[in-house]
């Protein structure tokens, strides 16, 4: 974020991993049920909006929250340590009407896990 | 099957370690913070599954289902993880997560057999627990325990001792 040079570092690696498993939680409800290209489709979407969501809440949590003449503190709500708004909210709002919207493919009525 | 069990290890092995960089990521606070925070989602993790084996249990006539077993513990996490550093009571701690878990094996046990009853909608049943513990914990848990620190005045960990300005020590 501060150069141009590719860094793999600890914080880029936890980005990753935290948007990876944001998408792992809305896989769990969609796996089965979506083809490869619509899978691809999902990836590009959800990984722009979820960086998207990622900087916005970081820009309230520090940027405006440090400038707001209000003397609320948003970031244990926000921004929080360990990124339950970024991973698994977002997971929900973005999963639960993807998934509802999904109706092509269905697993039998009648399975074993059910 | 080799497959899906390697996948599965994946799966488990990304969890368990991104999970440690979570525990590690000192940037937010200092190493009593961190602290604080661990023993937060542990006793958040110990409550969820009491409540989901005690929801289960209930529901299912005295069986606890294997689904519960599986997620009991990652609902907790999650439920405990926004207002982990806020919370220092174990009894509050345990009560969260139990109440979470409850609702958890509840839905595992009913509501995701009546959601899938037509078209499956939640394949592997752990969306509808993820979605339940992640909107209690953000919604409910961390704006409850912040109305009591701006009630009582009280600073908040991870700040410079005050409500508001300059969060980031």
């Amino acid at each position: 974020m501060t150069n141009s040079s590719i860094d793999i570092g600890t914080v880029a690696m936890r980005t990753m991993l935290l948007s990876s498993i944001s998408l792992l939680v809305i896989m769990t409800a969609i796996v089965g049920r979506v083809s490869t290209t619509q899978i691809i489709k999902l990836i590009s979407m959800y990984q722009i909006f979820w960086c998207c969501n990622y900087f916005l809440l970081q820009y309230f949590a520090v940027i405006w929250n440090d400038y707001n003449p209000s003397n609320v503190n948003y970031f244990p709500v926000v921004f929080d340590m360990f990124g339950t708004n970024y991973v698994y909210v977002y997971a929900v709002a973005f999963g639960l009407p993807f998934s509802l919207s999904l109706k092509k493919q269905t697993l039998p009525e009648i399975h074993p896990r059910n | 099957m080799l497959l899906s069990q390697i996948g599965t290890g994946i799966i488990t092995a990304v969890f368990v370690f991104t999970s440690c960089y979570f525990i590690n990521y000192k940037q937010f606070g200092n190493n009593l913070g961190n602290n604080y925070a661990r023993f937060s989602i542990l006793f958040g993790m110990i409550g969820s599954i009491i409540g989901t084996f005690v929801g289960s249990a209930i529901i299912g006539n005295g069986r606890v289902g294997y689904k519960e077993v599986l997620s009991g513990s990652i609902t907790g996490a999650i439920v405990m993880s926004a207002a982990a550093p806020l919370v220092t009571n174990i009894g509050i701690l345990l009560m969260i997560g139990a109440v979470t878990g409850m609702l958890s094996g509840f839905y595992m046990r009913k509501v995701h057999v009546i959601v899938n009853q037509r078209t499956v909608k939640d394949v592997l049943g752990m969306f509808g627990p993820f979605a339940i513990s992640a909107i209690i914990g953000s919604f409910v848990v961390a704006p409850s325990i912040l109305s009591v620190y701006y009630a009582n005045d009280t600073p908040i960990p991870y700040t410079n001792g005050g409500l508001g300005k300059n969060i980031l020590v």
